[in-house]
């Protein structure tokens, strides 16, 4: 069977071919960066925690058995960062109920649907930031969350009509 | 609006997000062009779809940029694994972590950890640092330890112990004593201290980095190490704010984890959590 192009280069990584994680790190950041902000919903969090997950696949490359298997392997590794991150999150937040909650400043459309996608569940914000990162083919959300195509669908017009909610909700109080 | 409008808002969604079917447009269409709510509806929808697709777009223009930041790091980590000060993957430390700001001055390259490799690797003696710390390192890397000065009376002993300690680990033959984080608005150190019982049956109490915690590069260092310094100072002039208790299994055991909150002077916050065995043991 003819060696993938993810195997090789996992090999050469392992073999200390420092440059050869570059490939790894073009061919998979996006993904892992697309994960993380449909998990975290904040894109500075989730550069944060794509780059830690990116890093930490560095640091144990020389671990990963299946080298076919990185896409997957760094995935996975990127999704335990954010369950983490999240938990880490909520603790530190219990901290700060004390703090009065400010209202929600007028700001620019951009601002308001990022804060919408923020709120949202994410069980749909996962789907929908992955449908638009995607180029909106919902045949390749199905495969990546291993569900449906009609399963896929369905989360997606769920997403789109929640935060169409969320928007106007927000905009009414404004 | 019609009983038929509520199902209309599903067809909108689809048909604005691309996913409704031919057969299925057509007859939306035909209802649009009665229906002058379901078609507010759909260029609400639509607008909102635009700004969804730009906002995507203009994430997608840092790409490049987010990859780039990751390559220089990447490169920061292989020199720190060639000058070796900087390749630090775990730390073991006695008993009272007294020393770890200083500890950590000599790993700036501290890496997410796995507590275990499949080989036993040797460990070497490589000297002293400039502030009194033994330092040792095994040839994979895998395993730095920092020793006080006090510690350490016969380094080719304290090579074999740590060998022994080294195999006990692989085994799961330890015990997890207690838990400890210290979380500032720059970095984060976490540590759990094991038990070892050595085959001549002393009893040894190490400090090691936790198997979450994260690479910590010389940029972030800089920021975290005044914070830790502080808050370490704060912390022996007297308790924080509690924040209370609560529970975790890890590693198979319940602990009870206690928190508090120390105020820095930059006004930021540093939460401390020490973790232990629930029951007692």
């Amino acid at each position: 069977m003819e060696e993938s192009l993810d195997e090789r280069v996992v090999r050469a990584c392992q073999q200390d071919d420092k440059s050869a994680y570059a490939v790894l790190v073009k061919r998979h950041y996006r993904e892992v960066f697309a994960l993380c902000l449909g998990i975290l919903g904040n894109l500075h969090d989730a550069e944060d925690v794509a780059q830690e997950a990116m890093l930490k696949g560095f640091l144990k490359i020389k671990k990963l058995d299946k080298h076919e298997q990185f896409k997957a392997w760094i995935l996975r590794i990127a999704k335990n960062l954010c369950l983490d991150f999240l938990r880490r999150k909520k603790r530190l937040k219990v901290h700060n109920v004390k703090k009065p909650m400010q209202p929600y400043p007028n700001t620019s459309e951009n601002h308001n649907l990022q804060q919408a996608i923020r709120r949202m569940p994410q069980e749909l914000r996962l789907p929908l930031t992955m449908y638009y990162f995607d180029g909106k083919n919902a045949k390749t959300i199905a495969e990546k969350l291993k569900i449906s195509h009609s399963g896929a669908c369905q989360r997606i017009r769920a997403a789109r009509k929640q935060l169409h909610e969320l928007l106007s909700e927000r905009k009414n109080n404004e | 609006m019609s009983s038929d409008c509520e199902k209309m808002k599903d067809q909108i969604a689809d048909h604005i997000t691309g996913i409704l079917s031919e057969d299925q447009v057509q007859l939306l269409e035909l209802h649009l062009n009665e229906c002058k709510s379901c078609r507010e509806y759909a260029r609400v929808l639509k607008k909102e779809d635009t700004l969804l697709t730009e906002l995507f777009a203009e994430i997608e223009t840092d790409m490049t940029n987010r990859q780039e930041q990751i390559l220089r790091k990447v490169n920061q980590l292989c020199v720190s694994k060639q000058t070796e000060s900087l390749s630090i993957r775990r730390i073991i430390m006695k008993n009272q972590i007294t020393k770890i700001a200083a500890v950590l001055a000599i790993v700036i390259g501290l890496g997410a950890i796995s507590v275990v490799g499949v080989n036993i690797s040797k460990i070497y003696y490589k000297g002293k640092t400039d502030d009194g710390h033994h330092v040792f390192i095994s040839d994979d890397l895998e395993t730095i330890v920092t020793m006080d000065d006090d510690e350490v009376t016969d380094p080719e002993q304290t090579v074999r112990d740590l060998e022994e300690m080294k195999v006990l680990s692989q085994q799961g033959k330890r015990e997890l004593l207690r838990i400890k984080e210290t979380i500032t608005s720059t970095g984060r150190l976490k540590t759990h201290e094991y038990r070892y019982q050595l085959s001549d049956g002393r009893i040894k109490d190490m400090g090691e980095g936790a198997d979450d915690m994260l690479p910590i590069d010389e940029d972030q260092w800089k920021e975290f190490k005044p914070q830790l310094e502080e808050f370490r100072r704060l912390q022996k002039a007297g308790p924080g704010e509690d924040l209370g208790t609560y529970e975790e299994t890890v590693e198979g055991r319940v602990f009870s984890f206690k928190r508090e909150k120390y105020f820095l002077s930059n006004g930021t916050e540093a939460i401390w959590t020490v973790g232990t065995p629930k029951d007692g043991q």
